[in-house]
């Protein structure tokens, strides 16, 4: 390995990193690989380099080692260790793979799960703490039937782009929906009351004649249908009054 | 420091632990969701399609009940609940996976360009361990969080999910970077990667 900043030899370790990855290579990069690309010599020593770095992410511990406890593990991703436990876990992540492995899957699984959460989480913040204090860009309302919703403009927080949040009237009880594409076969609906909610109203959803799930509508928390997949359902509201309306879950492309 | 653990939450986890009558019930309502993406999303990391997401799961539950809920007691509040129960599914749909046979962690070459994947060597040439070694020595000269950036990277991870991950700004993760890569140089520079010996 070269450590001359002129040759494209000096820039093998950073190509490596970036294509592992699959980051976009840096303009500053893009002669270098240019040139490692079109020498096999060179392209050999980049595919040499990227196998050594893949090797050691997967390299074996002594049978004495001891990793980290999966609380620590847990809290050290949270960002919850003090400064001292913090330091100690980062010094056993610069020496186990395993460890270190283990968080980015922690990583990956929980940027899974927090899109899963996350519109429950926002309609509960919605009504508890009142809508004045959520910042969303006004535009991602537009389906939002209250003009009160321009007191929401103009500030930095961001829904996840797949929601859409509205009001929907149910005869005297009006509700606030939100619904998520997780995926492109995969839907979440959360549904809480806004400015009134009757006792012993039950929200029922339906698909095909068949109640896919009923819960009461309280106050305080909002009722979540997980895991929809696209579809005609409707949704019931069972008080005084019977309420009834359709509500259509498309895939991306419809 | 203030306690970040809902009290609902580790009411429901000792009443767990405890076998309190219809604790268990409340416990999968509450993070059987979680428990089921997680399993999931590992199983499509893992490609290991041949194991259920159902099977997954119930066995998660049948390890979680083990011993007397000894996973559930190892849990002391240090972090949430729903992040210790992720790590842990984790762990447990992983061990599920090795003994079904499944367990491949994902190969990036097949994500490389074709130029360079023409390239990558055979795992068994002889020189790989020495140059595996050679990097290992490199690393341990760097400062731990040098080191756990390169340890981050090697596993594919981009600078912004490092700094996520970290809890540092994407600045840091970048200057970490720049710098462990600068001094990797140097200590490399005596060491080819491209040709046998």
């Amino acid at each position: 390995m070269n450590g001359d900043p002129s040759d494209p030899k000096a820039y093998l370790l950073e190509l490596a990193l970036a294509l592992a990855a699959q980051d976009p290579i840096e303009s500053r990069l893009a002669p270098y690989q240019a040139k490692v690309q079109a020498d096999a010599g060179l392209t050999r020593e980049l595919a040499r380099m990227m196998d050594v770095l893949y090797a050691l992410s997967q390299s074996a511990l002594s049978p004495d080692h001891t990793c980290l406890s999966d609380e620590v593990l847990a809290a050290y991703f949270e960002g919850g260790l003090d400064q001292e436990d913090r330091a100690a876990a980062e010094t056993h992540f610069a020496e186990c793979p395993e460890a270190v492995h283990r968080l980015c899957e922690l990583h990956l699984a929980m940027k899974q799960v927090q899109d899963v959460d996350e519109p429950a989480s926002l309609v509960l913040r919605l009504f508890q703490g009142g809508i004045d204090f959520v910042r969303v860009p006004a535009a991602l309302f537009c389906e939002l039937a209250n003009p009160a919703t321009a007191l929401l403009a103009g500030s930095e927080a961001t829904l996840p782009p797949q929601s859409r949040v509205w009001h929907q009237q149910f005869g005297d009880t009006k509700l606030l929906m939100q619904i998520v594409h997780e995926s492109a076969n995969s839907c979440s609906l959360a549904v809480v009351a806004v400015d009134r909610c009757a006792e012993a109203q039950q929200l029922t959803l339906c698909q095909d004649g068949a109640i896919i799930q009923s819960e009461p509508l309280t106050v305080d928390r909002p009722v979540l249908f997980l895991g929809l997949a696209p579809g005609r359902y409707g949704l019931a509201l069972t008080s005084h009054q019977n309420e009834h309306f359709e509500i259509d879950i498309l895939t991306e492309d419809e | 420091m203030p306690s970040i653990v809902d009290n609902d939450e580790s009411a429901l986890i000792h009443a767990c632990i405890a076998q309190e009558s219809g604790a268990w019930a409340s416990f999968v309502r509450r993070y059987g969701r979680l428990i089921r993406v997680t399993a999931a999303d590992l199983r499509s990391r893992n490609r290991a399609y041949s194991c259920d997401v159902d099977d997954l799961a119930a066995y998660v539950y049948e390890r979680l009940l083990d011993d007397s809920c000894r996973r559930l007691r190892r849990w002391e509040g240090r972090s949430k609940f729903s992040t210790y129960l992720v790590h842990v599914t984790l762990n447990l749909c992983r061990d599920y996976i090795a003994k079904h046979g499944e367990e491949r962690r994902v190969e990036r070459w097949r994500e490389l360009p074709d130029w360079l994947r023409a390239s990558v060597p055979p795992a068994c040439e002889l020189d790989r361990q020495e140059q595996i070694e050679a990097m290992l020595r490199a690393i341990k000269s760097l400062s731990p969080r040098q080191a756990m950036v390169i340890r981050l990277r090697s596993e594919g991870r981009s600078l912004r999910e490092i700094s996520q991950i970290m809890h540092i700004p994407e600045g840091t993760a970048f200057s970490l970077s720049t710098r462990a890569i600068a001094c990797l140089r140097t200590r490399l520079a005596d060491h080819s990667f491209g040709e046998h010996k």
